[in-house]
């Protein structure tokens, strides 16, 4: 485990080295170029995102939304929350169905590069977190690759890969549905919530990012 | 849906907040902006919310529970979901004041500056919170301990206009204004200087004594130099300088100048709510209603002591003590109106105020034990001395026994070879249900009057039960039928989040199987005494029971008359009355883990005596 998040980093490092110099948004440079955070959780900053999309896949579906909260000396600050509705070219899709949207709202939101633009601003000198980080870096990846020509190589937490973990420790068959966010939070003891979009989503990963760190 | 991204509205956190007081009376706007300040954290169970250097002012439980307590520990309040709690508010001089989570909580916090804006902009939102902190402060000042009353710092006790005269003025003079004012003493003053003091015990062995004129100045018959005190001393330190210097009256300085007087009987009345104080008081008392007044104070007598750190087993020595005095007195009152007593007799208590177990609420369990001699006639005074001292505790509280285990029924107000008659039958022929009856009957303790009868029956009541054990059979399966709850830990356990009615009687249930189990070995082998705690030494002393297994009672005992206690000081405190009835779901795990283990030594202690009186049952 620990030797996983050493390699992680060297490859990281590696990574960073590799696609600095191709960054074009000076923003995304930065980011390429500041120091690794360190340090225990109080000390270190953090921003907890969550996508919306269009599809399951990066490939196939744009982002239709983004909303994050940022987590400092251990604490949700919700001031820092900020929630972009993204202008989509095609159609919705059934992932919008999910999460209520419709193709007015849709319609309604801002061009992709001014919502990723402040997101670069906002995770300056922070790790992000993602409850299934995977799927959510593989569609920012892509639109920040295509829009400044490298991908968001910066330090990411899964709260969806701890649960994994702890799971796997007490039983042999994860049970359906038991990865998912809400009742991931159950198992804290955190609160249900009514049907969530981006910026809910984000806030309810950031207080499960508290929970699991309190253990 | 809003589209301002840089102010996005929080939809999660602004539902939640707009279902709790008293931001549902927020304007919708300002509920939006509200919701952006806030700033979550999460503690672990166990958490303490310190108030030192703190920049949030309110706190909200979004899940979870958070428990509010008192410097000394004191059960402040508990709050759960929806409910808010600002230290600082709760802080009002008393600097102890703490929040602790006693589950895992998400907190919401609002910095202070926002709260504060939010309070001078609405004022629905701002009487919430005032309200709500005069409520605890209230709770909290009824219930301030007196554990260390005697340091307490005279001041409160002071008179603070004090009679003054100049040294001129003629000795009737003075007695008249003395008179007039009502009071035993004047300060003797000139320009502002404290000269001396002239007390009534002066004015009748200075002046009066030795016939001195009338119109002779106190100057010449003050005492002085007086020694005084600083208005910063304690109540001991006060105490103290009146007793060693054997006097009544101490001027009270305020550095160079004098700040009033005070004197014996301040210091008295600033101790009323010390038992010990309590018990004299109750002996000085001239009729049953200013006993009353002083009984209907118990409860909040109880809370401040356990509040203080008094513990169970010390309390109910007190709470019985006071009730000793009370009954004590009644019968002195009795006495006065119907003339001393024909012949010697003893005034009995059982149960609980023989065992020294008393707590509140306790009805009353008595009897008259009457010498030999005793004619028909003089059985007649004794009747009309039950009737005056049992009304007269009923009236104080101590309501009549619905057993009629009274001195005024006939069986329980006897000569000495009645009382040992009757026992003879009980352990003769014991039938389960005379067993039940007569079991109080062996916790006896002589209140008033001639002991040497009590022992007398006591050694009687001891030599029948020790040799017969067809009875202590009968004892046995009568203690049997009350076993300890501990299926309702079980029960917890599953119903957590559903309903609780689990409620038990932990007298019935937790106290008295200790006491029936432990009375049963008392009687068997001969011990004199009463008290739970005492028996079990005694019985550990001659071996009836190992080191092992009477501490293992004695230590159950003590934590369920504990936490009976607490449940009961937590039952005044919220208003209610003190009653047996504890839900489990009430106590932290802690305790709960206390109350099972203490259950369990009980039952296996029962099981023991199952198999020990076998053949018998």
């Amino acid at each position: 485990m620990l030797q996983n998040a050493m390699l992680r980093e060297l490859w990281l490092q590696w990574q960073r080295r590799k696609w600095r110099a191709r960054a074009t948004h000076p923003l995304l440079q930065r980011l390429l170029v500041d120091p690794l955070p360190d340090g225990h959780f109080n000390e270190r900053r953090y921003v907890v995102a969550d996508l919306e999309t269009t599809s399951l896949s990066a490939a196939e579906g744009e982002i239709a939304s983004i909303g994050w909260v940022a987590v400092e000396q251990g604490r949700v600050l919700l001031e820092s929350a900020r929630h972009f509705h993204i202008a989509v070219r095609d159609e919705v899709g059934q992932s919008a169905v999910f999460h209520q949207l419709t193709d007015t709202d849709l319609k309604q939101g801002v061009e992709l590069q001014v919502a990723l633009g402040h997101f670069l601003g906002a995770i300056r000198g922070s790790t992000l977190v993602f409850h299934n980080a995977q799927l959510d870096m593989a569609f920012l990846n892509d639109a920040v690759q295509a829009l400044w020509g490298a991908p968001l190589l910066v330090p990411v937490e899964d709260t969806m890969q701890w649960q994994l973990q702890r799971l796997s420790r007490q039983m042999e068959v994860i049970p359906d549905g038991a990865l998912r966010l809400f009742q991931c939070r159950a198992r804290y003891g955190l609160p249900d919530a009514p049907a969530h979009d981006a910026l809910g989503d984000a806030i309810a990963t950031a207080e499960l990012w508290l929970a699991i760190n309190a253990e | 849906m809003a589209l301002d991204p840089k102010h996005p509205e929080i939809q999660a956190v602004a539902d939640f907040l707009r279902e709790c007081l008293p931001f549902d009376a927020l304007p919708e706007q300002a509920l939006q902006d509200t919701a952006r300040q806030i700033e979550i954290s999460y503690h672990r169970a166990g958490h303490r919310f310190s108030a030192a250097s703190d920049v949030y002012a309110l706190r909200l439980v979004r899940s979870g529970a958070v428990e509010i307590r008192a410097s000394n520990n004191r059960l402040l309040d508990r709050l759960g979901e929806g409910e808010s709690f600002n230290i600082h508010g709760l802080d009002t001089g008393d600097e102890g004041v703490s929040a602790v989570a006693i589950e895992d909580s998400l907190i919401y916090q609002l910095p202070r500056n926002r709260y504060e804006s939010l309070r001078t902009r609405f004022r629905d939102f701002d009487r919430h919170f005032h309200s709500q902190r005069s409520r605890r402060l209230r709770r909290a000042a009824r219930y301030q301990p007196n554990a260390n009353l005697m340091m307490q710092p005279i001041d409160a006790h002071v008179s603070r206009e004090p009679l003054t005269l100049p040294p001129t003025t003629p000795i009737q003079e003075a007695a008249g204004a003395m008179s007039e004012r009502r009071v035993s003493s004047v300060l003797v003053m000139d320009s502002g200087q404290l000269l001396g003091i002239l007390t009534d015990r002066d004015l009748r062995s200075r002046a009066l004594a030795r016939g001195l004129p009338l119109d002779m100045p106190i100057g010449e018959i003050m005492t002085r130099p007086c020694s005084s005190i600083e208005l910063g001393a304690s109540i001991f330190d006060a105490t103290l300088q009146m007793t060693q210097e054997g006097i009544h009256h101490l001027p009270v300085m305020d550095s160079s100048s004098v700040a009033g007087i005070i004197t014996s009987s301040d210091l008295m009345l600033a101790r009323r709510n010390d038992p010990v104080y309590l018990v004299q008081h109750i002996g000085r008392q001239q009729d049953t209603a200013s006993m009353r007044a002083i009984a209907a104070a118990l409860p909040s007598l109880m809370v401040d002591a356990i509040g203080g750190g008094m513990r169970a087993h010390q309390l109910s020595r007190v709470l019985t003590a006071i009730s000793d005095a009370v009954t004590r007195r009644l019968i002195e009152l009795a006495i006065n109106e119907l003339g001393p007593a024909p012949v010697p007799f003893c005034w009995l208590a059982f149960g609980s105020q023989a065992r020294g177990e008393q707590l509140i609420g306790a009805d009353q369990d008595n009897g008259l034990l009457i010498d030999d001699s005793a004619t028909e006639q003089d059985m007649d005074w004794f009747r009309r001395l039950a009737q005056m001292v049992c009304d007269g505790l009923n009236e104080c509280g101590y309501v009549y026994c619905p057993g009629k285990v009274m001195a005024t029924t006939d069986k329980w107000r006897q000569r000495l070879a009645g009382w040992q008659r009757t026992v003879d039958s009980w352990t003769r022929a014991p039938s389960p249900d005379a067993v039940m009856r007569v079991s109080i009957f062996f916790d006896l303790r002589a209140v008033h009057g001639d002991k040497g009868l009590c022992q007398r029956l006591q050694k009687h009541m001891l030599a029948r039960t020790r040799e017969d054990s067809i009875f202590q059979a009968a004892l046995a399966a009568n203690v049997l039928e009350h076993t300890p709850p501990l299926g309702i830990f079980r029960r917890f356990l599953l119903e957590r989040n559903g309903e609780h009615r689990d409620e038990f009687d932990i007298k019935k249930r937790g106290v008295m199987p200790i006491v029936d189990l432990v009375r049963i070995h008392a009687l068997a082998n001969g011990v004199e005494a009463v008290n739970t705690r005492e028996r079990l030494r005694a019985l550990i002393d001659c071996k009836a029971l190992t080191i092992g297994d009477g501490r293992n009672m004695q230590d159950a005992f003590d934590t369920i008359q504990q936490l009976r206690i607490e449940n009961q000081c937590r039952q005044v405190t919220d208003g209610a009355r003190a009653s047996n009835y504890l839900n489990p779901r009430d106590l932290p795990e802690l305790e709960r883990k206390h109350l099972k283990d203490a259950f369990t030594v009980v039952n296996d202690a029962q099981e023991a005596l199952r198999h020990r009186y076998r053949q018998g049952l």
